[in-house]
């Protein structure tokens, strides 16, 4: 074989290895979509038809989609709220030398190290002492102390790459510390604030032993579905699946067209290297 | 000196200036007067404190003890963002997510500011360090000598009464680098600021400085003009770090009206007697440049002669530069033109006599 068709079934194998590692990932949730709007009531073939009893099923029962709400509330709040914390702690960390400093990186990354199983009993033996138990409001205070780990760890990858020099400049410039945080630093650490946000989100919409441990009768969707799941095969579920699947979908899309270019402007990532 | 009139005519006063990090003395008791508008250049080996004496007058370090004035000013309480200085760093420290026109206008943004007359000021100030046309570029798009200027433009702008700047050349390559000490020369005298410039490098303090001043561990050991630098330096230290010139010591044998005689190593040695002489049995050294000793016979009696055996040459373009061997195992260096030619092996190893004039060879070192 020539130097360049060896090239060329190099290539073409490689082609290969990606559709098929492709299909492996996207092909269950395109059976998800599909089953969730044909007749049949078990998930297999052939096919019966096109339907949308399950959606209307699904609304009609209400408990998933109540749960999608709750989620949809607790969520995003425990994610912003996480964020917020990440941010101010990965601020001090990198900025100020203190006592106990990596005591307190541990402290925040501990949470996502301890299994969630142990870590859901333990909340909920808290919470019930407290009188917290039981609520909506019990699974996003769980959920904020879970996900600052992982906003943290992004943040603060960030802010560690800022040359020291910036936040001098401003201040030698006429700065005030609130002024150089506003306009150096946060726009610095955006990224990362962005992907802390995403990171920590995925994280509480997913999570399900914490949540089924302190909920109560305020289920989030995972612990919704799982209770359903329990009971019998339905086929609703494929529904609620394909209708997560495009909230993920938009949330994800929308970051990336809208969120990103606001902050990068034309140029998305020219600046995001450190010191050239 | 009569009271707070003549202190105003300074633009800046270090007094004391003292800066310790435990048991390390970074700074100790410097003391350095800076005129009306003047470019003063400091100078020093690196770990001197240079960089450190820097960031204290821009206020991100803390002093031990030590006052700074500015015009007569005490600065001890006033925070960063209100002093009157302004720190060009050596990589810049450009913001990233902003073009080069909202970098320059970032100080004015902070304040009060009608938006019309101060996009007028960022289009002067491009056009001072020659900017025009690329206010809407990206910090990433600019060469090193156009972030050198949007540095420049951004400090300036927001008209301190003294620019600090820390090595901001070295960044730079050697051709842009000897362009842009000239234009910081004209910008300073346009402006008629006070530039305080922080540089390891003895041409481009000597090039642009009024006034240099030479640090080395955390002392001032000379302060003046270069020309005073380079002719008479008034430390051994001094004059090792001002390149090119050779030093001998010794102890005072005879003091004289005209000269002193230093017995050395390498036998007696005659010096001018300054206004000041040291006495009799002080060990001193004498400096004496490298274009101030010939290979020459021309023996008068107002010469010093040392023997010396040749070890090498460096060819530097325009002169040689040749390196001997003293008796007692020291290198001197003699710069000079003459003798093209003959290639260095023929010469090493064979024995020579140096000359230097008595006017030509200066003492320092002594108390």
């Amino acid at each position: 074989m020539t130097e360049g068709g060896e090239r060329r079934a190099w290539i073409v194998a490689a082609r290969i290895w990606i559709g098929i590692f492709l299909v492996f990932l996207y092909l269950p949730i395109f059976m998800l979509i599909l089953f969730s709007m044909q007749k049949n009531q078990f998930a297999s073939f052939p096919l019966m038809g096109f339907s949308t009893e399950w959606y209307r099923k699904l609304f009609n029962d209400g408990t998933l989609i109540t749960a999608l709400g709750n989620s949809i509330l607790v969520s995003p709040a425990a994610a912003t709220v996480a964020t917020i914390i990440s941010f101010l702690a990965a601020y001090a960390i990198n900025r100020f030398e203190f006592r106990g400093r990596n005591l307190l990186t541990g402290i925040f990354i501990m949470p996502v190290l301890i299994p969630g199983l142990i870590l859901g009993v333990a909340c909920l033996g808290l919470l019930s002492r407290l009188h917290l138990n039981g609520e909506l409001y019990s699974v996003f205070l769980m959920h904020v102390l879970l996900t600052t780990a992982p906003a943290l760890a992004i943040i603060q990858l960030r802010l560690s790459q800022l040359p020291r020099s910036h936040e001098e400049a401003a201040w030698d410039l006429g700065a005030t510390e609130w002024q150089a945080l506003r306009r150096v630093v946060i726009p610095w650490a955006l990224p990362g604030i962005v992907g802390g946000w995403l990171l920590a989100f995925t994280f509480s919409f997913d999570e399900f032993l914490i949540a089924w441990f302190v909920a109560g009768f305020d289920q989030t969707l995972p612990v919704a579905i799982f209770s359903v799941l329990k009971a019998v095969v339905d086929p609703s579920l494929n529904a609620i699946g394909t209708i997560v699947f495009l909230i993920s979908g938009i949330v994800l899309v929308g970051v990336e067209m809208f969120v990103l270019p606001l902050v990068f402007g034309r140029e998305q990532g020219t600046d995001s290297n450190p010191g050239v | 000196m009569q009271g707070g009139k003549a202190v105003a005519t300074k633009d800046l006063e270090l007094i004391g200036i003292t800066r310790r990090f435990g048991e390390f003395v970074a700074l100790d008791g410097i003391d350095l007067e800076v005129g009306q508008g003047e470019f003063v250049a400091i100078m020093g080996p690196s770990g001197c404190g240079k960089t450190t004496l820097l960031r204290i007058m821009a206020g991100l370090e803390s002093t031990t003890s030590g006052r700074m004035l500015v015009k007569g000013r005490d600065l001890a309480a006033v925070p960063i963002h209100r002093r009157p200085t302004r720190l060009v760093w050596q990589d810049y420290a450009l913001f990233p997510h902003l073009n080069v026109f909202d970098n320059i206008a970032f100080g004015p943004r902070l304040g009060p500011h009608v938006p019309s007359e101060l996009r007028k000021k960022v289009l002067e100030m491009a056009d001072l360090v020659s900017l025009e046309g690329l206010l809407d570029r990206r910090i990433s798009q600019l060469s090193g000598g156009q972030k050198q200027r949007v540095a420049l433009a951004r400090a300036i702008i927001t008209e301190p009464e003294i620019l600090l700047l820390d090595e901001p050349l070295s960044a730079l390559d050697a051709h842009l680098r000897i362009r842009m000490q000239g234009e910081l020369r004209r910008l300073q005298q346009a402006l008629g600021i006070s530039f305080i410039y922080v540089t390891h490098n003895q041409n481009e303090a000597f090039s642009m400085a009024d006034r240099v001043a030479v640090l080395n561990k955390g002392r001032v050991e000379q302060v003046g003009t270069p020309e005073a630098i380079y002719h008479h330096p008034s430390s051994r230290f001094v004059a090792q770090f001002v390149g090119m010139n050779n030093l001998f010591s010794g102890k005072v044998a005879t003091v004289s009206e005209h000269y002193t005689e230093i017995a050395s190593d390498n036998g007696p040695i005659r010096a001018v007697t300054g206004s000041k002489s040291p006495r009799i049995g002080e060990t001193v050294h004498v400096v004496v440049q490298a274009d101030k000793i010939k290979r020459a016979t021309a023996h008068t009696s107002n010469e010093n002669r040392i023997n010396a055996i040749l070890r090498g040459r460096e060819f530097a373009g325009s002169h040689n530069v040749y390196l001997f061997d003293l008796p007692n195992g020291n290198e001197i260096k003699i710069v000079s033109e003459d003798e093209p030619g003959s290639p260095p092996e023929k010469l090493s190893g064979s024995p020579s006599d140096l000359y230097f004039s008595v006017r030509d060879a200066f003492i320092i070192g002594f108390q």
